[in-house]
């Protein structure tokens, strides 16, 4: 019997009329682009002593030691891949460190004089943040020591098909205010040594730098980060010298710059309240900034001056996606709410450290004045997600490249997102443009955007699904949320555009949520009903999980103490795809 | 010069808070007539004494710093900066500026680890290291792993037609409801699973028949059928694959243990009063 239909098998199988897979075939792969190790300088004084090797373990599952003295490991799966991005300026100087006996090591202990972790760590922002380097405690021999060690635990953990590793490290630059950069290696051919904060504070050098090496068949792309702790630097609509802008610069600063990080530890950079006062959502995890640092340290308003240069002067210095990454400095990423483990070692490893609590008496905070107050305000987040034909360097730098990557929070919500004229669900690659690309308005119809979200089983149920349009108009940037699928069969107001409150809610004292709640699945095609097609517009998509407790919140529960009231107790864990952009035919 | 009165100088006196003090000009011409001779005629029982074991320290880590041995000039200008070092360390010590001090306390214990933590890889023997991996074989053991392939769908009738599909020969990758989810899973953990498909998906994983598609499993998107392409049991990784790994792990336990003890010793020396 069994064979008779076997031989049916072979000859039905060939005449199947099926709806054809979808071409290509892409999957989500969720990863962290920004992790620091003991090579570290900042993070070997956060008493960080494990390197890439642990964090590539880390990354794949296993335990490992934090700072703090206890073991660390991530409670959900593994991630696809990982970039270990330690600091160029000072590498290396931790292997000196290791050994007491060491004349930097002893050097170190005089500048740390006071005995104090957070001497030590000024010592090093001083360092970063004037741009001048003692030369005496940077040898170049142990930077070559360092960056080979770095290079060679890349090799080694890369798994093709299963686990994908980056060589990567951070350009510091940080003059006034974060100018921040990961540089990530597309594959293992790499540089003798990284472009670092002492060869130029100007990031325009640094993309000049990879201009060489892409020359020299070295390819690697800049990822900045926590543009929210620039003091309104980073995105400046002038270059670093205070010039204007034009086509070149827009040209050199988007062919290395692809991509930024929308949120990690350090708070999300999405956007602010001051500039998003419609933005119900724009508190999420902001980092406390004095106002007028605001403007220029933000993603979606860089994405409308973006589209304002190219109305008014035709090119874009601010066409990137969205990824999320740690920035952790204990070499293993605190992703997960209840699970997290700070960002700086001994300063905020545990509850106490980092004032979970109300509980200030404890001497040992007196000794760190300000870092456990901003450590309240960090966040467990994020991870970097893309849509890439298989887990290996080559199709994961692709999708980087090509802008198809979206953002968490921490958990592992899935989302596609196209946008194109006759888009058809099935064959969505075929027939539109996914996120990251560029669609040309016809001056006919309007195109139809397909936003779909898959909720994360470990994390809790999705609530809505948001398409963030900004555009370009009368001389003004205009920015608009629309909510365009509601969970529990809810339907968005034509009027505010929102979906009514779903009541999810949450007990403060178990951090349970409602199981009946939200949905798994939201998918939606969706138009514009503002469209219009001489317009410069960008739509993201994002994505709103239920209300879960903050880390804040499982600290104080499992030490029995009431909360603090700095923070709100529950946050919605979020994804942000990268923009579509839908520009008029004239300037295509 | 720095001052090194011995016992034996006694034409000083002492001030309000115990600090010697000279204030005569004459002492101070006795006082240096005594040093000169104490100098000359015999060595103070503290002396600061240059010596070649010190010359030979100095020049070493000047080796180290700047990669090539010092001059006679250079290590005669060394010399100097050492005992001027060793003078006010000296001072500091008297004046007591170690206690209570962080890093000098850190260091000190730091210095003191790394004495009694130190383990000669060199003493291991392959029986260490095999009776080690055999003790600790739990960490060393892979978890059963699943590799699968599943067609999903949302509507729970549509089971039976999709088997009747399946039974038929059907391409199963064209079947079902079009997804975010992987439809291959290779090799993963029950961990891994739960974390792409929840909980509910993964209790049932143990319905499954290896090499034929089962369903319906359901799980929270909806349904699935699912064949088990392979199973790995748990497995222990083989000792020759992970050496260095097993090494590194026992030489941390060495180093735990042996800090331990002295620890142990060291404690009952003391008595620790908690108030």
């Amino acid at each position: 019997m069994t064979k008779a239909l076997g031989a049916l098998v072979v000859a039905v199988s060939v005449f199947t009329l099926q709806a054809a897979a979808e071409t290509p075939v892409r999957n989500a792969y969720f990863g962290d682009l920004h992790v620091h190790t003991k090579y570290s300088l900042d993070a070997y004084t956060f008493g960080a002593r494990t390197g890439p090797d642990e964090a590539y373990e880390f990354a794949k599952g296993a335990s490992i030691k934090h700072p703090s003295g206890q073991t660390i490991r991530m409670r959900g799966a593994p991630l696809d891949f990982l970039a270990v991005t330690d600091h160029a300026e000072y590498l290396g100087n931790s292997i000196a460190l290791d050994d007491p006996d060491n004349p930097i090591s002893k050097e170190f202990g005089e500048v740390t004089e006071q005995g104090l972790t957070m001497e030590a760590n000024s010592f090093f922002n001083r360092a970063l943040n004037k741009g001048e380097l003692d030369p005496s405690f940077m040898p170049e021999a142990l930077r070559r020591e360092g960056w080979q060690r770095i290079v060679e635990a890349a090799e080694r953990h890369y798994l093709p098909g299963q686990f994908t590793t980056f060589v990567g490290y951070e350009y510091t630059s940080a003059p006034a205010g974060m100018l921040h950069r990961n540089v990530i290696f597309k594959g293992a051919r790499v540089p003798e040594l990284p472009f670092a904060a002492y060869d130029s504070l100007n990031p325009e050098d640094l993309w000049a730098w990879l201009d060489r090496l892409r020359a020299k068949g070295i390819e690697a792309l800049a990822i900045p980060h926590n543009s929210n702790s620039s003091r309104g630097n980073f995105f400046q609509t002038t270059t670093f010298a205070g010039e204007p802008m034009d086509a070149a610069y827009a040209a050199l600063r988007t062919r290395n710059e692809p991509i930024v990080e929308i949120t990690q530890v350090k708070g999300t950079s999405e956007t602010h309240p001051l500039l998003s006062p419609n933005d119900e959502w724009a508190h999420f995890e902001v980092r406390d900034r004095p106002p007028d640092q605001v403007a220029g340290s933000y993603v979606r308003d860089a994405l409308l001056k973006g589209l304002e240069f190219q109305a008014s002067q035709g090119f874009n210095p601010f066409r990137f996606g969205f990824i999320g990454s740690s920035d952790t400095h204990n070499t293993g990423g605190s992703y997960e709410e209840p699970t997290y483990h700070g960002k700086i070692g001994q300063l905020d490893g545990r509850p106490e450290w980092r004032l979970s609590t109300p509980n200030t008496d404890n001497p040992e905070l007196n000794r760190l004045p300000n870092i456990p107050i901003s450590g309240f305000n960090w966040s467990a987040s994020g991870l970097a997600a893309v849509w890439a034909e298989a887990n290996t360097r080559e199709a994961i730098y692709a999708a980087l490249r090509r802008k198809e990557t979206f953002a968490t929070s921490g958990t592992r919500i899935r989302v596609k997102f196209f946008a194109g004229y006759d888009l058809d669900a099935s064959q969505l690659h075929a027939t539109g443009v996914p996120m990251g690309g560029e669609l040309e308005a016809q001056r006919h119809g309007e195109p139809r955007f397909f936003a779909w979200a898959l909720r994360d089983p470990t994390s809790a149920w999705l609530q809505r699904v948001q398409i963030i349009k900004g555009w370009f108009e009368g001389g003004i940037r205009h920015e608009r949320i629309y909510d365009v699928a509601c969970a529990d069969g809810l339907e968005p107001s034509p009027d505010t555009h929102r979906c009514p409150d779903n009541d999810a809610s949450v007990d403060l004292t178990t951090c349970s949520f409602d199981f009946d709640k939200g949905d798994a699945e939201l998918k939606v095609t969706w138009a514009d009903p503002d469209f219009d097609h001489e317009k410069h517009a960008f739509y993201y998509v994002r994505v709103l999980e239920n209300p879960t407790c903050r880390w804040s919140t499982w600290d104080a529960i499992r030490l029995g103490l009431p909360l603090r009231e700095e923070k709100q107790p529950t946050i919605q864990e979020r994804a942000w795809t990268s923009p579509i952009w839908v520009l008029p035919q004239a300037t295509k | 010069m720095g001052l090194a009165p011995g016992n034996e100088v006694v034409l000083v006196g002492e001030d309000d808070e115990g600090r010697l003090t000279v204030k005569e000009p004459l002492v101070w011409f006795v006082l240096i007539g005594v040093m000169l001779f104490t100098v000359d005629s015999f060595r103070a029982p503290d002396a600061i004494v240059v010596n070649s074991a010190v010359r030979s320290q100095i020049a070493t880590l000047w080796e180290t710093q700047m990669g090539a041995r010092p001059s006679e000039k250079e290590l005669e200008s060394l010399v100097r900066d050492w005992v001027r070092e060793e003078v006010f360390y000296r001072e500091a010590l008297r004046l007591g500026l170690d206690s209570q001090d962080t890093i000098v306390r850190r260091r000190l214990v730091q210095k003191l680890g790394f004495l009694a933590g130190e383990v000669d890889e060199e003493d291991l023997t392959s029986e260490d290291v095999q009776a080690f991996y055999n003790e600790r074989i739990a960490d060393y053991t892979l978890p059963v792993r699943y590799t699968l392939s599943q067609i999903f769908f949302s509507n729970g009738d549509h089971y039976d037609s999709l088997m009747q599909q399946l039974a038929l020969g059907s391409n199963w990758m064209q079947l079902g409801d079009s997804s975010m989810l992987p439809s291959d899973l290779v090799g993963k953990s029950e961990r891994e699973v739960t974390s792409t498909f929840g909980t509910e998906f993964t209790t049932q994983l143990n319905k499954l028949i290896e090499g034929q598609w089962f369903g319906p499993i359901t799980s929270t998107f909806g349904h699935h059928i699912v064949r088990l392409n392979k199973l790995e049991a748990e497995e222990a990784r083989p000792l020759l694959h992970i050496e260095n790994q097993v090494i590194a792990d026992l030489l941390h336990q060495r180093r735990e243990q042996s800090l331990d003890k002295y620890y142990q010793e060291l404690l009952n020396q003391h008595e620790v009063v908690y108030e």
